[in-house]
């Protein structure tokens, strides 16, 4: 008995990474690029709390024969790490944020997966524009008006005391490093034919904005260098996350 | 010469975790146990909402008492949902999460069967069976099987990035020798939780016949990673036979078939037809024509054996389905409600009008606020001029 790939099969479907390995493939060893994409009108982050849902993160180690092993030590310290430091920065561009703790609610579960494949389909039509020709020209993206107010709703239960949210930011990021032996292979591949790659990076970031639920801005991070693991790289690649935000991102 | 080498550098011994003891939970943060942990509970977060849970807290609360029972120390460690999914399984994840599938509640037929089943898994969670598996995947063996999709154009991207996901599903399908010592293990669990220890033999032996019609060609074999053989039936006799029971063994106290068969009792129109959602006619016959013979479904399996055949269409398969359909009108309180529906389209199909009338009008009177109510009173208006 035991299988659990039927289930992980169906969830990966809907998840970014199939979409984030096609990216990869256009990122070639050591070079970082963001697209970030905004809604005609640009947010006010000044105006009203933006509420930061849990960051989804996962750190893994690159084995050398290319495995990907998760590791839980790295990836909370990034996940706490992460949350200060877009805390920080939205911040300094004069946001409050409000740091929504995990809600056990149906509605909100249904609302993540929503966003989700919604980024999903932005990454897709932004990197093969022939899938989807009627957003060649437009960011015209929503999670509609239902998904805003179960936002707004988890906003508001968690911070009775806060004036309403305009935003909510979602963040995800998946990254890998080379382990020792990945590092050995990555100079000796080369001599017996072999191309090895190192660790990469992918971020998505997108703001929504609660009136409406439309997707205000959204980046895409590609990246084969920035660390997540200590504090001062991790604080540069927050800074990439958030490119292109009005008032914030890399100067 | 160049796999020598590789293999050098990447060689890396695998240790063998030993046995988790009640409670056990990783003890450091940067282990690899640690990860799969972490990778888990995303999982589970997600799972508590998913749509394929069975949001029954009565089933699901029965299925973890009786998991505690089995599980006795062990029995804060497990945390059981129901999916609801037509295969014949079961699984167990590194940090004590049990899916249990509704396909399996359909084929087992009593308590002591799936105390059986509820053992075997815990011995995945007590063996740390994901565990090993994992060390042995990035043991050398294994890396020479990486190597290669790493030496491909994209591999390495694609290996590198997804592999957190795809390796990690791969991790479910344990070697023989794993699932034999939960055979085992889970015997002797369900022994002395009171069980009787035949059950798990009765188990796979009726398994034996739906595995034998699988269709190799079809995704959807029953038993995805576990094949029911015979060697694993005998084996499970031979581990009966060893145990010495007295002439009480397999008393029905020690079966409690109709405590569990009354656990499922409302739930079994929905899964039969979810049985059917796999078009595995071949082997869904097989197996209705089992519940034919227990009580407990009698003209229910009947009535879904009726739309298997016709579903199916083969040569002969509406006049099946018509007689299956009449004998299952004997007791058409135990079918679903849009029996009567079936049964007339059927009829109005091989040319029975008043037949196909009288039933379509029964089904409109069973369900007054029918959805296609539209569409049945155009075909009564057409068959009673």
């Amino acid at each position: 008995m035991i299988l659990l790939p039927r289930i992980v099969r169906a969830q990966r479907r809907s998840r970014l990474l199939p979409f984030a390995a096609v990216c990869l493939l256009l990122c070639l060893t050591a070079c970082t690029s963001t697209r970030p994409k905004l809604h005609v009108q640009a947010p006010q982050l000044a105006q009203a709390p933006i509420l930061l849902l849990p960051v989804d993160v996962v750190l893994s180690e690159l084995l050398a024969t290319g495995l990907a092993e998760t590791r839980a030590d790295w990836s909370e310290q990034a996940r706490d790490g992460l949350t200060a430091a877009l805390g920080s920065e939205l911040g300094r561009a004069g946001a409050s944020v409000l740091a929504l703790q995990a809600d056990p609610t149906a509605e909100l579960a249904q609302v993540e997966l929503l966003y989700q494949a919604v980024a999903s389909s932005i990454i897709a039509a932004e990197l093969r524009p022939e899938l989807l020709p009627t957003k060649r020209d437009r960011f015209d993206w929503t999670l509609g008006p239902g998904a805003a107010q179960v936002l707004r709703g988890a906003a508001q239960r968690q911070f009775p005391d806060s004036p309403p949210a305009r935003y909510a930011l979602f963040c995800y990021v998946r990254d890998s490093y080379a382990s020792s032996g990945r590092k050995a292979l990555m100079v000796v591949g080369p001599l017996l034919g072999l191309g090895v790659q190192g660790g990469q990076q992918i971020g998505v970031s997108a703001l929504v904005d609660l009136r409406e639920g439309r997707i205000a801005w959204f980046n895409l991070l590609l990246s084969s260098s920035g660390d997540l693991r200590s504090p001062e790289p991790a604080r540069e690649v927050t800074r990439r996350l958030l490119e292109g935000l009005p008032g914030v991102g890399a100067s | 010469m160049t796999v020598a080498s590789v293999a050098l550098l990447i060689g890396c011994a695998s240790t063998a975790p030993g046995p988790a003891a009640p409670g056990h939970t990783p003890q450091d943060d940067a282990s690899d146990e640690a990860g799969l942990w972490y990778q888990m509970a995303r999982f589970e977060s997600q799972l508590a909402h998913s749509p394929a849970r069975v949001q029954d807290a009565q089933l699901e609360g029965y299925l973890r008492e009786l998991s505690c029972k089995v599980a006795d120390d062990y029995c804060g460690d497990l945390r059981v949902y129901l999916l609801r999914a037509p295969y014949f399984n079961a699984s167990m994840a590194p940090n004590g999460v049990m899916l249990v599938w509704t396909g399996l509640l359909l084929r087992v037929e009593d308590e002591a069967q799936l105390a059986f089943v509820l053992g075997h898994e815990l011995a995945h969670f007590r063996h740390r069976d994901t565990l090993l598996r994992w060390r042995r995947i990035k043991s050398t063996e294994s890396a020479l099987a990486g190597l290669s999709v790493v030496g491909g154009a994209f591999g390495a991207s694609i290996v590198g990035v997804a592999g957190a996901l795809t390796g990690y599903a791969s991790l479910f399908a344990y070697n023989r020798d794993q699932e034999r010592a939960a055979d085992v293990f889970g015997l002797s669990q369900m022994w002395q939780a009171g069980y009787d220890p035949t059950a798990p033999a009765r188990l796979w032996q009726s398994l034996l016949a739906e595995d034998a019609v699988r269709d190799k060609d079809l995704l959807s074999g029953v038993f995805a990673t576990h094949p029911a053989t015979a060697e694993r039936v005998q084996n499970l006799q031979q581990m009966a036979a060893g145990i010495d029971c007295g002439s009480d063994c397999q008393s029905s106290e020690r079966r409690q078939r109709e405590r569990y068969q009354s656990q499922i009792e409302g739930w079994r129109a929905q899964w039969l037809a979810d049985e059917l959602g796999r078009r595995h006619y071949r082997q869904s016959e097989v197996l209705l024509t089992r519940l034919l013979q227990m009580p407990e479904y009698g003209l229910l399996a009947e009535y879904y054996l009726a739309e298997l055949y016709r579903l199916r269409q083969q040569p002969g398969d509406l006049q099946r389905a018509l007689a299956a359909y009449d004998r299952a009108a004997a007791s058409p309180q135990q079918l679903p409600p849009e029996w009567s529906r079936q049964r007339g389209q059927l009829r109005r199909k091989l040319g029975d009008e008043a037949g196909a009338a009288a039933d379509l009008s029964a089904y409109l009177k069973a369900v007054p606020d029918a959805p296609d109510r539209a569409l049945i009173e155009q075909w009564l208006l057409e068959l009673v001029p």
